[in-house]
């Protein structure tokens, strides 16, 4: 077969371009930290790279919803705390008010011990957390409150187990005749341990509901733990699905830049290769 | 053989080596031409007897030069040059998005999650203002990004309009000068005459090779040597007959339909041309790419160009970028997104526009926690970010499929063009040995038609004693 000189210079500046673009995208990659610079070179990997961004997303989102939880749930345990430590203390002094050697005035103060506990649960039942929102609601989620999304297709509601019979029952303990200091002197033993079972069951309620966010505070922990492994593995696999190996890169660049000297060489020899030099 | 026959031997021998020294001297010039094709010397034996048999001792005589040509490789050239064009002008046309989508500042993926994660955070607190203004800017973000892709797509569709423009001037200009060289090579062969000059002939070729690049279809070389260009089974180029190509649609705004209409004419009339207008897919070459990409660029990023329903929500995104309402049946998703467009796209809106579009993400936000697996953010997110894949993707697939067309078309063409070359092209070190062996001719010629005068001097000086 024949070659023309003009195949000769087109194989020669085919090399040129070819290498010389090669090596430019190399280092392109290398300083952008980018493998692909259009979608075609790598359909697949932008596509899932897509994808586990959204992974990414959806676990932060998650972990927003978990962080919101979690202080609702700090907030809702102390204050369960406050109540049943105050329910305690008023089971405590109807237990010591039952002893029949006390008498009338030493009732009175127990009575004044009680009452002033009663308000502070009171007061407690009506308090409101850290943005403004009542922190008991009935028992039930509400608009304000709603429960969230912590993984696909599963909420957990922020609010307090505590049924509003029940609230009902502890908030009317303060304006009970027998919580204040004259009404425990004047009240009868039966009264005394009538007062006491009741307490007893609001204080186990309590605990109950204490336990019950408890149990939902450490799913929390446990969910939050899972997303941040899901984000950090959707991380670890966008990068190396669409970064650049650097270690690839560079070995490819320093083949690329040699490729590129042989091509200059091959040209440079071609053009300064002809007969006609041996005729001047 | 006597004197006279050794010095007319020796004369034509000179006048060979003569013409060839010519020869190469032009083949070595024409080297640097685009399209020159090798010349060859025209030889032949000069007189014969009246029985046929050659004259001995008459010499050889230059009837003129003459191409290293072939016709077949000449039409697979022109044939492949309009699959490599067309293949490559919708890959390149489409490559700027091709980068934009994989530019992660540019994709979607960042304003949707985004826009999700404001959704969320509004869900957690439904009533706060300051959360359903982030979300409101947060969408606006979105469907800033989205309009993006359909400026891109727009500019696609701009750049293709303004590039046909020039293509259609370009093959028209062709077309007329086809037209041209057709007439002379009419005129050139009849009554005897010596056909067309070579560089005519190249001229000829490389005006078809450039036709066949911009607009494939039916074209080639008459047996007499005329070129013939079809396009869309309409005559553009028929014998010394020119018709002329027109774009019939199009508008500045570029939102109209764009077709392409043959104009006839009679020469030396004034009526005006008749037109007939091609069918879309009439083109092939670079005018056939850039009247797809001229048509609806969204329409290559379709799988044979059929609606994919896949992308239904990246265009939904982008009609909502738009300010267009939402489709009938559309999702709280989109109806949300579309108020938010509509409400951008307002000169003045006023409080209760605003109240209206709160409410409206509002109620997205009160579904954002739902544990359905068809209505919670997680789902609508997931669809809106596949429409985005289903983009993404079948651009991809659209850019690589038409890459690894013209690749493969573009090897068939190197395969061609290096086989065109080994016939036509000019070896610069093939001419400078020709150079030597029509120098050493030459001056064995010389020294032959030295030697026959020596020999003449001699009988004459034998015969004069």
């Amino acid at each position: 077969m024949r070659v023309s000189t003009n195949q000769i210079y087109q194989v020669s500046t085919d090399a040129l371009n070819s290498s010389l673009a090669s090596s430019t995208a190399e280092q392109q990659r290398i300083s952008s930290g980018n493998r692909i610079d259009a979608v075609s070179q790598d359909v697949a990997a932008v596509t899932q790279a897509s994808g586990l961004l959204a992974v990414k997303a959806q676990a932060a989102i998650f972990n927003s919803n978990l962080d919101e939880l979690d202080m609702r749930y700090a907030e809702s345990d102390q204050s369960l705390s406050v109540i049943h430590g105050a329910l305690g203390r008023i089971s405590e002094a109807l237990a010591q008010s039952r002893n029949a050697a006390l008498s009338a005035s030493d009732r009175s103060a127990l009575g004044v011990t009680i009452q002033s506990d009663a308000a502070a649960i009171a007061a407690e039942l009506k308090r409101s957390d850290s943005q403004g929102r009542p922190l008991y609601s009935g028992g039930v989620a509400d608009a304000n409150r709603p429960a969230l999304l912590v993984r696909p297709g599963q909420t957990l509601g922020a609010e307090i187990t505590l049924s509003q019979a029940d609230q009902d029952s502890i908030a009317a303990l303060a304006g009970s005749g027998w919580a204040s200091g004259a009404g425990l002197a004047s009240s009868t033993n039966e009264q005394r341990a009538a007062a006491q079972a009741l307490v007893t069951r609001l204080q186990a309620s309590a605990l109950d509901a204490r336990q019950q966010v408890g149990g939902r505070w450490q799913l929390v922990s446990t969910y939050q733990n899972e997303n941040q492994a899901v984000s950090d593995s959707a991380n670890t696999a966008r990068t190396s699905l669409v970064g650049t190996d650097l270690v690839k890169s560079i070995s490819d660049l320093t083949l690329f830049s040699a490729q590129l000297q042989a091509a200059r060489s091959l040209f440079g020899r071609i053009s300064a290769n002809s007969l006609f030099d041996s005729l001047r | 053989m006597n004197a006279n026959s050794i010095a007319n031997t020796a004369l034509s021998a000179l006048q060979n080596a003569q013409a060839g020294i010519n020869l190469t001297s032009q083949n070595v010039n024409g080297q640097a031409v685009a399209g020159y094709t090798r010349r060859k010397l025209d030889i032949a034996t000069e007189q014969v007897m009246g029985n046929g048999a050659p004259l001995l001792g008459s010499g050889v005589s230059v009837n003129g030069f003459s191409r290293e040509w072939s016709a077949l490789l000449q039409q697979q050239r022109v044939t492949q040059a309009g699959t490599t064009a067309f293949n490559g002008t919708v890959a390149d046309g489409l490559a700027s998005l091709d980068r934009q989508a994989a530019d992660a500042t540019l994709a979607l993926d960042k304003p949707v999650n985004d826009f999700f994660t404001s959704l969320a955070t509004l869900a957690r607190k439904p009533n706060d203002a300051a959360a359903i203004s982030a979300l409101r800017t947060q969408g606006g973000v979105l469907l800033n990004a989205a309009q993006q892709y359909q400026d891109g797509i727009s500019a696609v569709q701009r750049n293709a309009r303004g590039a046909l423009s020039t293509s259609v001037e370009q093959l028209n200009n062709i077309a007329s000068e086809l037209a041209v060289i057709n007439r002379d090579i009419v005129t050139s062969q009849g009554s005897g005459g010596a056909g067309p000059a070579p560089a005519e002939l190249d001229r000829r070729d490389a005006l078809l090779l450039q036709a066949g690049g911009l607009v494939g279809g039916d074209l080639g070389l008459n047996a007499d040597g005329q070129a013939y260009v079809f396009v869309g089974g309409q005559p553009l180029v028929n014998g010394g007959t020119a018709a002329t190509l027109k774009i019939t649609q199009q508008d500045p705004s570029g939102k109209a339909p764009i077709a392409l209409s043959m104009q006839f004419g009679t020469p030396g009339q004034t009526a005006p041309p008749v037109g007939v207008a091609l069918a879309s897919d009439a083109l092939a070459g670079t005018m056939g790419g850039q009247l797809k990409l001229a048509s609806d660029p969204f329409l290559v990023l379709q799988p044979n160009g059929h609606p994919d329903p896949s992308l239904a929500p990246m265009t939904d995104l982008m009609s909502a970028a738009a300010g267009q309402p939402a489709k009938p049946g559309a999702s709280l998703l989109m109806e949300a997104l579309s108020a938010l467009g509509a409400f951008r796209a307002m000169k003045a809106p006023t409080d209760a526009d605003r109240v209206a579009l709160d409410k409206s993400l509002q109620a997205l936000a009160a579904q954002a926690n739902s544990t359905d697996a068809h209505t919670s953010a997680g789902a609508m997110q997931s669809t809106l970010l596949g429409g985005w894949r289903a983009f993404v993707g079948n651009l991809g697939s659209a850019v690589n499929e038409h890459k690894s067309a013209q690749a493969a078309s573009a090897a068939v063409e190197t395969r061609l063009n290096a086989d065109f070359q080994s016939q036509s092209g000019v070896n610069l070190d093939e001419e400078a040995a020709n150079l030597m062996r029509y120098q050493q001719s030459y001056a064995a010629a010389s020294k032959l038609l030295q030697a026959s005068g020596t020999l003449l001097d001699q009988l004459l000086a034998v015969v004069g004693r």
